[in-house]
Protein backbone atom coordinates (compact mmCIF):
# COMPACT_ATOMS: atom_id res chain seq x y z
CA UNK A 1 0.00 0.00 0.00
CA UNK A 2 1.49 3.13 -1.05
CA UNK A 3 0.26 6.99 -0.94
CA UNK A 4 0.73 7.38 -4.19
CA UNK A 5 -1.83 4.74 -5.14
CA UNK A 6 -4.16 6.63 -7.19
CA UNK A 7 -7.21 4.36 -6.33
CA UNK A 8 -6.91 5.11 -2.46
CA UNK A 9 -5.46 8.40 -1.63
CA UNK A 10 -6.41 11.68 -3.78
CA UNK A 11 -3.33 13.65 -4.57
CA UNK A 12 -3.08 17.13 -4.99
CA UNK A 13 -0.64 20.00 -5.10
CA UNK A 14 -0.64 21.73 -2.08
CA UNK A 15 -1.53 24.75 -4.12
CA UNK A 16 -4.59 22.80 -5.26
CA UNK A 17 -5.36 21.64 -2.04
CA UNK A 18 -5.54 25.07 -0.58
CA UNK A 19 -7.63 26.04 -3.53
CA UNK A 20 -9.85 23.31 -2.54
CA UNK A 21 -10.30 24.52 0.99
CA UNK A 22 -10.92 27.96 0.42
CA UNK A 23 -13.18 26.98 -2.07
CA UNK A 24 -15.53 25.07 0.85
CA UNK A 25 -15.25 27.47 3.45
CA UNK A 26 -16.45 30.10 0.86
CA UNK A 27 -19.07 28.47 -0.20
CA UNK A 28 -20.38 27.24 3.52
CA UNK A 29 -23.23 29.64 4.35
CA UNK A 30 -22.52 28.72 7.93
CA UNK A 31 -18.93 31.01 7.28
CA UNK A 32 -20.43 33.46 5.47
CA UNK A 33 -21.94 36.91 6.83
CA UNK A 34 -21.35 35.81 10.08
CA UNK A 35 -20.83 37.60 13.71
CA UNK A 36 -17.70 35.98 16.05
CA UNK A 37 -17.06 37.37 19.70
CA UNK A 38 -14.37 37.27 21.31
CA UNK A 39 -11.32 39.74 22.85
CA UNK A 40 -8.75 41.14 20.40
CA UNK A 41 -4.86 40.83 20.80
CA UNK A 42 -1.86 41.16 18.04
CA UNK A 43 -3.70 44.19 16.54
CA UNK A 44 -1.75 46.00 14.01
CA UNK A 45 -2.34 49.08 12.16
CA UNK A 46 -0.42 48.67 9.46
CA UNK A 47 1.00 51.52 7.35
CA UNK A 48 -1.19 50.21 4.51
CA UNK A 49 -4.10 51.55 6.41
CA UNK A 50 -5.04 47.33 6.78
CA UNK A 51 -5.76 45.89 10.38
CA UNK A 52 -4.20 42.83 11.49
CA UNK A 53 -5.68 40.73 14.56
CA UNK A 54 -6.35 37.60 16.25
CA UNK A 55 -9.44 37.08 18.09
CA UNK A 56 -9.35 34.84 21.12
CA UNK A 57 -11.26 33.63 24.09
CA UNK A 58 -10.22 30.62 27.02
CA UNK A 59 -9.70 28.21 23.91
CA UNK A 60 -8.69 29.69 20.56
CA UNK A 61 -7.63 31.99 18.24
CA UNK A 62 -8.68 33.13 14.94
CA UNK A 63 -6.69 35.58 12.69
CA UNK A 64 -8.61 38.20 11.29
CA UNK A 65 -8.35 41.06 8.95
CA UNK A 66 -9.99 44.18 7.94
CA UNK A 67 -9.23 45.77 5.16
CA UNK A 68 -8.99 50.05 5.03
CA UNK A 69 -12.07 50.19 3.34
CA UNK A 70 -14.05 48.73 6.08
CA UNK A 71 -11.87 49.66 8.69
CA UNK A 72 -12.53 53.82 7.90
CA UNK A 73 -16.06 53.60 8.49
CA UNK A 74 -15.33 51.89 12.21
CA UNK A 75 -16.15 55.16 14.78
CA UNK A 76 -13.55 53.92 17.98
CA UNK A 77 -10.11 52.57 17.54
CA UNK A 78 -9.81 48.32 18.13
CA UNK A 79 -7.42 48.33 20.71
CA UNK A 80 -5.50 44.91 22.22
CA UNK A 81 -7.82 43.77 25.27
CA UNK A 82 -10.81 44.93 23.63
CA UNK A 83 -13.85 42.89 23.90
CA UNK A 84 -15.58 43.10 20.57
CA UNK A 85 -17.93 41.15 17.84
CA UNK A 86 -16.81 41.28 14.45
CA UNK A 87 -19.06 40.48 11.60
CA UNK A 88 -17.36 38.92 8.54
CA UNK A 89 -16.60 36.59 6.29
CA UNK A 90 -14.29 33.00 6.48
CA UNK A 91 -11.39 33.04 3.67
CA UNK A 92 -8.49 31.72 3.41
CA UNK A 93 -5.00 33.00 2.72
CA UNK A 94 -3.67 31.22 0.75
CA UNK A 95 0.26 31.82 0.95
CA UNK A 96 0.10 30.73 4.53
CA UNK A 97 -2.38 28.19 4.07
CA UNK A 98 -4.79 30.00 6.93
CA UNK A 99 -7.85 30.77 6.98
CA UNK A 100 -8.71 34.17 8.85
CA UNK A 101 -11.82 36.05 9.09
CA UNK A 102 -12.63 38.91 6.91
CA UNK A 103 -13.76 41.52 8.68
CA UNK A 104 -15.78 43.96 7.75
CA UNK A 105 -17.45 45.73 10.51
CA UNK A 106 -16.71 45.65 14.57
CA UNK A 107 -18.80 45.97 17.50
CA UNK A 108 -17.79 46.64 21.02
CA UNK A 109 -18.78 44.14 23.03
CA UNK A 110 -19.09 44.22 26.66
CA UNK A 111 -18.81 47.26 29.51
CA UNK A 112 -15.41 48.07 29.57
CA UNK A 113 -15.21 47.86 25.70
CA UNK A 114 -18.44 49.65 24.90
CA UNK A 115 -17.53 52.36 28.05
CA UNK A 116 -14.61 53.11 25.53
CA UNK A 117 -16.38 53.40 22.75
CA UNK A 118 -18.61 55.69 24.08
CA UNK A 119 -16.16 57.99 25.04
CA UNK A 120 -14.41 57.99 22.11
CA UNK A 121 -17.99 58.34 19.69
CA UNK A 122 -18.95 61.24 22.41
CA UNK A 123 -15.15 63.31 22.00
CA UNK A 124 -15.73 62.89 17.59
CA UNK A 125 -19.51 63.80 17.39
CA UNK A 126 -18.52 66.85 20.60
CA UNK A 127 -15.59 68.13 18.12
CA UNK A 128 -17.77 67.96 15.06
CA UNK A 129 -20.52 70.66 16.85
CA UNK A 130 -23.35 68.11 17.57
CA UNK A 131 -23.28 68.97 21.11
CA UNK A 132 -23.56 72.62 20.83
CA UNK A 133 -26.08 74.79 22.83
CA UNK A 134 -26.27 77.10 20.13
CA UNK A 135 -28.16 74.23 18.32
CA UNK A 136 -30.26 73.74 20.84
CA UNK A 137 -34.06 74.27 20.12
CA UNK A 138 -36.43 75.80 22.83
CA UNK A 139 -39.14 73.24 23.49
CA UNK A 140 -42.78 75.12 23.19
CA UNK A 141 -44.89 75.59 26.06
CA UNK A 142 -47.65 74.47 24.96
CA UNK A 143 -47.36 72.12 22.51
CA UNK A 144 -50.45 70.68 20.44
CA UNK A 145 -49.08 67.89 18.50
CA UNK A 146 -46.48 65.77 20.19
CA UNK A 147 -44.77 63.16 18.11
CA UNK A 148 -43.26 60.03 20.09
CA UNK A 149 -40.20 57.50 18.80
CA UNK A 150 -40.19 54.63 20.61
CA UNK A 151 -41.40 50.76 21.20
CA UNK A 152 -44.85 50.07 19.86
CA UNK A 153 -44.51 47.40 22.59
CA UNK A 154 -43.83 47.55 26.23
CA UNK A 155 -44.44 50.05 29.25
CA UNK A 156 -42.54 53.09 27.89
CA UNK A 157 -45.39 54.43 25.42
CA UNK A 158 -48.14 53.57 27.76
CA UNK A 159 -46.08 55.43 30.81
CA UNK A 160 -45.77 58.82 28.96
CA UNK A 161 -49.60 58.34 27.47
CA UNK A 162 -49.96 57.86 30.73
CA UNK A 163 -48.40 61.09 32.16
CA UNK A 164 -49.54 63.25 29.50
CA UNK A 165 -53.37 62.40 29.83
CA UNK A 166 -53.05 63.03 33.82
CA UNK A 167 -51.45 66.85 33.12
CA UNK A 168 -52.61 67.62 30.07
CA UNK A 169 -54.73 65.14 27.81
CA UNK A 170 -55.95 67.36 24.87
CA UNK A 171 -52.81 66.99 23.10
CA UNK A 172 -52.42 64.97 19.67
CA UNK A 173 -50.14 62.49 19.95
CA UNK A 174 -47.90 60.78 16.65
CA UNK A 175 -46.52 57.78 17.24
CA UNK A 176 -43.46 56.50 15.24
CA UNK A 177 -43.02 52.96 16.45
CA UNK A 178 -39.52 51.45 16.00
CA UNK A 179 -37.30 48.62 17.86
CA UNK A 180 -35.33 50.24 20.39
CA UNK A 181 -32.36 47.62 20.64
CA UNK A 182 -30.57 44.81 18.40
CA UNK A 183 -29.52 45.02 15.29
CA UNK A 184 -31.14 47.67 13.51
CA UNK A 185 -32.69 48.95 15.88
CA UNK A 186 -30.65 52.30 15.71
CA UNK A 187 -31.29 52.58 12.05
CA UNK A 188 -35.46 52.26 13.12
CA UNK A 189 -34.96 54.98 15.44
CA UNK A 190 -33.02 57.59 12.80
CA UNK A 191 -35.53 56.81 10.32
CA UNK A 192 -38.40 57.20 12.22
CA UNK A 193 -37.44 60.26 13.55
CA UNK A 194 -36.50 61.85 10.12
CA UNK A 195 -39.60 60.16 8.53
CA UNK A 196 -41.45 62.60 12.10
CA UNK A 197 -39.87 65.21 10.67
CA UNK A 198 -41.04 65.09 7.15
CA UNK A 199 -44.92 64.40 8.31
CA UNK A 200 -44.40 67.56 10.05
CA UNK A 201 -43.26 69.62 6.84
CA UNK A 202 -46.03 68.19 5.05
CA UNK A 203 -49.05 68.11 7.50
CA UNK A 204 -50.58 71.04 9.01
CA UNK A 205 -50.76 71.89 11.88
CA UNK A 206 -46.92 70.30 12.09
CA UNK A 207 -45.33 68.45 14.74
CA UNK A 208 -44.30 70.66 17.85
CA UNK A 209 -41.86 68.16 19.85
CA UNK A 210 -40.87 65.14 19.71
CA UNK A 211 -40.09 62.72 23.00
CA UNK A 212 -37.33 59.51 21.94
CA UNK A 213 -37.52 57.37 24.47
CA UNK A 214 -36.50 53.81 25.48
CA UNK A 215 -36.80 51.68 29.43
CA UNK A 216 -34.05 51.39 31.20
CA UNK A 217 -31.40 48.64 30.54
CA UNK A 218 -27.99 47.47 29.80
CA UNK A 219 -25.35 49.14 28.25
CA UNK A 220 -25.58 47.29 25.43
CA UNK A 221 -29.58 47.40 25.46
CA UNK A 222 -29.29 51.04 25.09
CA UNK A 223 -26.58 50.49 22.44
CA UNK A 224 -28.77 51.63 19.63
CA UNK A 225 -28.97 55.31 21.17
CA UNK A 226 -25.39 55.89 20.91
CA UNK A 227 -25.08 55.19 17.24
CA UNK A 228 -23.74 58.27 14.92
CA UNK A 229 -26.75 57.48 12.84
CA UNK A 230 -28.89 58.05 15.75
CA UNK A 231 -27.44 60.76 16.47
CA UNK A 232 -27.56 62.62 13.16
CA UNK A 233 -30.85 62.45 12.67
CA UNK A 234 -31.59 63.89 16.38
CA UNK A 235 -29.40 66.19 15.46
CA UNK A 236 -30.56 67.33 11.53
CA UNK A 237 -34.39 67.49 13.61
CA UNK A 238 -36.21 70.35 12.75
CA UNK A 239 -38.57 69.44 15.36
CA UNK A 240 -37.50 69.66 19.28
CA UNK A 241 -36.60 66.62 20.99
CA UNK A 242 -36.46 65.83 23.90
CA UNK A 243 -34.52 62.14 24.88
CA UNK A 244 -35.48 60.17 27.19
CA UNK A 245 -33.70 56.78 27.51
CA UNK A 246 -32.80 54.14 30.19
CA UNK A 247 -33.08 55.76 34.14
CA UNK A 248 -31.71 59.13 35.63
CA UNK A 249 -28.29 57.51 35.58
CA UNK A 250 -27.90 56.10 32.11
CA UNK A 251 -26.71 58.43 29.77
CA UNK A 252 -26.17 58.06 25.77
CA UNK A 253 -25.03 59.75 23.04
CA UNK A 254 -29.04 60.72 22.10
CA UNK A 255 -28.97 62.50 25.21
CA UNK A 256 -25.94 64.95 23.92
CA UNK A 257 -27.36 65.84 20.97
CA UNK A 258 -30.99 66.05 21.67
CA UNK A 259 -32.41 69.93 22.53
CA UNK A 260 -33.37 68.45 25.86
CA UNK A 261 -32.44 65.51 28.12
CA UNK A 262 -35.04 64.09 30.49
CA UNK A 263 -33.98 61.38 33.21
CA UNK A 264 -36.77 58.89 32.21
CA UNK A 265 -40.07 58.56 29.41
CA UNK A 266 -42.02 59.68 33.05
CA UNK A 267 -39.81 62.73 33.41
CA UNK A 268 -40.26 63.62 29.52
CA UNK A 269 -44.14 63.51 29.65
CA UNK A 270 -44.34 65.70 32.69
CA UNK A 271 -41.80 68.33 30.78
CA UNK A 272 -43.43 67.93 27.69
CA UNK A 273 -46.86 69.20 29.00
CA UNK A 274 -47.58 72.33 31.64
CA UNK A 275 -50.11 70.60 34.26
CA UNK A 276 -53.79 71.86 33.36
CA UNK A 277 -54.97 72.06 37.38
CA UNK A 278 -51.44 74.78 37.24
CA UNK A 279 -52.93 76.27 34.24
CA UNK A 280 -56.48 76.38 35.35
CA UNK A 281 -55.14 78.31 38.40
CA UNK A 282 -53.39 80.78 36.43
CA UNK A 283 -55.80 81.51 34.51
CA UNK A 284 -58.26 82.17 37.33
CA UNK A 285 -55.62 84.31 38.32
CA UNK A 286 -55.44 86.38 35.48
CA UNK A 287 -59.20 86.19 35.22
CA UNK A 288 -59.67 87.49 39.27
CA UNK A 289 -56.93 90.64 38.21
CA UNK A 290 -58.60 91.06 34.93
CA UNK A 291 -62.15 91.54 36.87
CA UNK A 292 -60.31 93.92 39.36
CA UNK A 293 -58.95 96.19 36.93
CA UNK A 294 -61.87 96.95 34.74
CA UNK A 295 -63.53 97.51 38.42
CA UNK A 296 -61.01 99.93 39.36
CA UNK A 297 -61.23 101.52 35.87
CA UNK A 298 -64.90 101.36 36.07
CA UNK A 299 -64.74 103.06 39.87
CA UNK A 300 -61.79 106.55 38.84
CA UNK A 301 -64.18 107.36 36.12
CA UNK A 302 -66.78 107.63 38.75
CA UNK A 303 -64.70 109.27 40.80
CA UNK A 304 -63.68 111.53 38.06
CA UNK A 305 -67.68 111.72 37.56
CA UNK A 306 -68.43 112.61 40.72
CA UNK A 307 -66.10 115.48 41.17
CA UNK A 308 -67.48 117.14 38.05
CA UNK A 309 -70.68 117.31 38.87
CA UNK A 310 -69.63 118.85 42.04
CA UNK A 311 -67.62 122.01 39.92
CA UNK A 312 -70.96 122.26 37.82
CA UNK A 313 -72.82 124.75 39.90
CA UNK A 314 -75.97 126.85 38.73
CA UNK A 315 -76.11 130.40 38.11
CA UNK A 316 -77.74 131.53 41.03
CA UNK A 317 -75.29 130.31 42.85
CA UNK A 318 -72.80 132.35 41.59
CA UNK A 319 -74.84 135.64 41.87
CA UNK A 320 -75.10 134.45 45.62
CA UNK A 321 -71.70 134.40 45.91
CA UNK A 322 -71.68 137.57 44.39
CA UNK A 323 -73.75 138.82 46.55
CA UNK A 324 -71.76 137.87 49.74
CA UNK A 325 -68.64 139.10 48.07
CA UNK A 326 -70.27 142.64 48.29
CA UNK A 327 -71.09 142.51 51.56
CA UNK A 328 -68.15 141.52 52.61
CA UNK A 329 -66.50 144.06 50.79
CA UNK A 330 -68.68 147.00 51.87
CA UNK A 331 -68.18 145.55 55.72
CA UNK A 332 -64.31 145.80 54.84
CA UNK A 333 -64.91 149.51 53.34
CA UNK A 334 -67.02 150.66 56.57
CA UNK A 335 -64.53 149.38 58.71
CA UNK A 336 -61.94 151.39 57.19
CA UNK A 337 -63.48 154.28 57.16
CA UNK A 338 -64.63 154.37 60.81
CA UNK A 339 -60.72 153.75 61.78
CA UNK A 340 -59.86 156.99 59.82
CA UNK A 341 -62.08 158.76 61.31
CA UNK A 342 -60.97 157.58 65.15
CA UNK A 343 -57.69 158.81 64.07
CA UNK A 344 -58.94 162.52 63.12
CA UNK A 345 -60.71 162.42 65.87
CA UNK A 346 -57.93 161.80 67.78
CA UNK A 347 -55.84 164.32 66.00
CA UNK A 348 -58.73 167.03 66.99
CA UNK A 349 -58.35 166.71 70.28
CA UNK A 350 -54.82 166.85 70.44
CA UNK A 351 -54.69 170.38 68.66
CA UNK A 352 -57.43 171.48 70.82
CA UNK A 353 -55.08 171.06 73.72
CA UNK A 354 -52.74 172.73 72.15
CA UNK A 355 -55.07 175.45 71.25
CA UNK A 356 -56.33 175.81 74.72
CA UNK A 357 -52.38 176.16 76.08
CA UNK A 358 -51.85 179.40 73.95
CA UNK A 359 -55.54 181.45 74.35
CA UNK A 360 -55.15 184.98 75.53
CA UNK A 361 -57.18 183.89 78.60
CA UNK A 362 -54.05 182.62 80.48
CA UNK A 363 -52.68 186.01 80.72
CA UNK A 364 -55.87 187.63 81.57
CA UNK A 365 -55.78 185.30 84.61
CA UNK A 366 -51.92 186.85 85.47
CA UNK A 367 -53.14 190.37 85.60
CA UNK A 368 -53.08 191.41 82.44
CA UNK A 369 -56.11 192.59 80.31
CA UNK A 370 -57.39 193.63 77.01
CA UNK A 371 -58.67 196.87 76.26
CA UNK A 372 -61.43 197.27 73.61
CA UNK A 373 -62.64 200.40 71.89
CA UNK A 374 -66.33 200.67 71.36
CA UNK A 375 -67.99 199.81 69.72
CA UNK A 376 -65.35 198.50 67.11
CA UNK A 377 -64.26 196.04 69.56
CA UNK A 378 -61.15 196.73 68.14
CA UNK A 379 -58.11 195.91 70.49
CA UNK A 380 -56.23 199.20 71.47
CA UNK A 381 -52.70 198.45 71.42
CA UNK A 382 -51.95 201.93 70.78
CA UNK A 383 -53.19 205.42 71.85
CA UNK A 384 -53.90 206.28 68.36
CA UNK A 385 -56.37 203.87 68.00
CA UNK A 386 -58.34 206.01 70.98
CA UNK A 387 -59.78 209.75 71.43
CA UNK A 388 -60.57 211.92 74.54
CA UNK A 389 -64.41 210.12 75.39
CA UNK A 390 -64.26 207.34 73.38
CA UNK A 391 -65.72 204.14 75.30
CA UNK A 392 -63.85 201.36 76.67
CA UNK A 393 -64.25 197.99 77.82
CA UNK A 394 -61.65 196.46 79.66
CA UNK A 395 -61.66 192.22 79.61
CA UNK A 396 -60.50 190.61 82.36
CA UNK A 397 -61.09 187.11 83.90
CA UNK A 398 -64.52 187.59 85.16
CA UNK A 399 -65.51 190.11 82.95
CA UNK A 400 -65.47 193.54 81.76
CA UNK A 401 -65.42 196.75 82.65
CA UNK A 402 -67.20 199.84 81.03
CA UNK A 403 -64.42 203.00 81.02
CA UNK A 404 -64.43 206.38 79.26
CA UNK A 405 -61.14 207.74 78.26
CA UNK A 406 -60.65 211.11 79.79
CA UNK A 407 -56.89 212.11 78.93
CA UNK A 408 -54.62 210.56 76.35
CA UNK A 409 -50.36 211.02 76.93
CA UNK A 410 -48.24 210.03 74.29
CA UNK A 411 -44.84 208.53 75.87
CA UNK A 412 -41.84 207.72 73.56
CA UNK A 413 -41.54 203.96 72.70
CA UNK A 414 -40.45 201.76 75.50
CA UNK A 415 -40.58 204.81 77.84
CA UNK B 1 -53.19 96.76 17.38
CA UNK B 2 -56.46 96.94 16.81
CA UNK B 3 -56.80 94.38 13.85
CA UNK B 4 -54.62 92.09 15.98
CA UNK B 5 -57.19 92.40 18.62
CA UNK B 6 -60.31 92.37 15.62
CA UNK B 7 -58.78 88.88 14.44
CA UNK B 8 -58.15 87.39 18.16
CA UNK B 9 -61.80 88.02 18.63
CA UNK B 10 -62.90 86.48 15.51
CA UNK B 11 -60.97 83.32 16.10
CA UNK B 12 -61.43 83.62 20.04
CA UNK B 13 -65.41 83.51 18.71
CA UNK B 14 -64.85 80.76 15.77
CA UNK B 15 -62.77 79.28 18.33
CA UNK B 16 -60.14 76.74 16.04
CA UNK B 17 -57.84 79.02 14.99
CA UNK B 18 -56.38 80.19 18.00
CA UNK B 19 -53.33 78.95 19.81
CA UNK B 20 -53.47 77.79 23.29
CA UNK B 21 -50.03 79.87 24.00
CA UNK B 22 -51.47 82.80 21.83
CA UNK B 23 -54.49 83.22 24.01
CA UNK B 24 -52.56 82.53 27.42
CA UNK B 25 -50.30 85.57 26.07
CA UNK B 26 -52.89 87.57 25.34
CA UNK B 27 -54.70 87.28 28.13
CA UNK B 28 -51.57 88.19 30.40
CA UNK B 29 -51.34 91.18 28.12
CA UNK B 30 -54.36 92.49 28.37
CA UNK B 31 -54.32 92.03 32.30
CA UNK B 32 -51.06 94.31 32.08
CA UNK B 33 -52.74 97.09 30.21
CA UNK B 34 -55.59 97.17 32.18
CA UNK B 35 -53.38 97.33 35.38
CA UNK B 36 -51.44 99.78 34.02
CA UNK B 37 -53.23 103.53 33.18
CA UNK B 38 -53.35 104.67 29.83
CA UNK B 39 -56.33 103.40 28.62
CA UNK B 40 -59.80 105.30 28.22
CA UNK B 41 -63.04 103.81 29.78
CA UNK B 42 -64.15 102.57 26.41
CA UNK B 43 -60.95 100.46 25.26
CA UNK B 44 -60.39 99.35 28.28
CA UNK B 45 -64.23 97.82 28.83
CA UNK B 46 -63.26 96.63 25.08
CA UNK B 47 -60.47 94.89 26.43
CA UNK B 48 -62.04 93.75 29.27
CA UNK B 49 -64.42 91.93 27.34
CA UNK B 50 -61.83 90.41 24.87
CA UNK B 51 -59.94 89.13 27.94
CA UNK B 52 -63.03 87.52 29.69
CA UNK B 53 -63.37 85.81 26.46
CA UNK B 54 -60.01 84.48 26.05
CA UNK B 55 -59.97 83.32 29.68
CA UNK B 56 -63.28 81.39 28.98
CA UNK B 57 -61.37 80.05 25.90
CA UNK B 58 -58.28 79.13 27.96
CA UNK B 59 -60.31 77.03 30.21
CA UNK B 60 -62.34 75.23 27.25
CA UNK B 61 -59.00 73.91 26.21
CA UNK B 62 -57.83 72.59 29.01
CA UNK B 63 -61.02 71.25 30.02
CA UNK B 64 -60.68 69.08 26.89
CA UNK B 65 -59.86 65.64 27.49
CA UNK B 66 -59.83 64.16 24.32
CA UNK B 67 -56.22 62.56 23.56
CA UNK B 68 -56.09 61.39 19.69
CA UNK B 69 -53.02 59.39 19.20
CA UNK B 70 -51.60 58.52 16.01
CA UNK B 71 -49.13 56.22 14.40
CA UNK B 72 -47.06 57.10 11.31
CA UNK B 73 -47.69 54.67 8.40
CA UNK B 74 -45.25 54.99 5.50
CA UNK B 75 -47.61 54.31 2.49
CA UNK B 76 -46.80 53.04 -1.04
CA UNK B 77 -44.37 55.79 -3.18
CA UNK B 78 -42.90 56.93 0.41
CA UNK B 79 -46.14 58.47 1.25
CA UNK B 80 -46.49 59.43 4.89
CA UNK B 81 -49.82 59.39 6.40
CA UNK B 82 -51.42 58.96 10.20
CA UNK B 83 -54.17 56.51 11.17
CA UNK B 84 -55.32 56.16 14.50
CA UNK B 85 -54.57 53.83 17.10
CA UNK B 86 -56.64 52.39 19.89
CA UNK B 87 -54.41 53.39 23.45
CA UNK B 88 -56.15 54.44 25.98
CA UNK B 89 -53.55 55.58 28.77
CA UNK B 90 -55.13 54.55 32.69
CA UNK B 91 -54.95 57.87 33.30
CA UNK B 92 -58.05 58.32 31.09
CA UNK B 93 -59.88 55.66 31.81
CA UNK B 94 -63.17 56.27 33.75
Amino acid sequence: MSVLDKNLYMLYTVHELTQYVKQRLQNDPSLNNISVRGEISNFVHHTSGHMYFTMKDEHSQLNCVMFRGANQKLRFKPGNGMKVVCGGDITVYETRGAYQLLVWDIQPDGIGALHQAFEQLKEQLFRRGLFDDACKQPLPPFPETIGIVTSRTGAVLHDILDVIGRRFPGVHIVLAPARVQGVGAAAEIAHAIRQMNRLSISSMPGIDVMIVARGGGSIEELWAFNEPEVAEAVFESQIPIISAVGHETDVTICDFVADLRAPTPSAAAEIVVPDRRQLAQQIAGLHIRLAHAIRRAVDAERDRLAYLERSLVHPRDRINQHRQYIDELFRQMQRSVLHRLELRRKDLSMLGATLHALSPLKHLQRGYSIVLRMPDRKVVNTVKTVSTGSDLQIRVTDGEIGCRVHEIKEVGEHG
Amino acid sequence: MADDEMNMKTNVESGAETSFEDALKQLEEIVHELEGAGLTLDEALRKFETGVKLSRFCHRRLDDAEMLIEELVEGKGDVLRTEQVKIEPESLKS
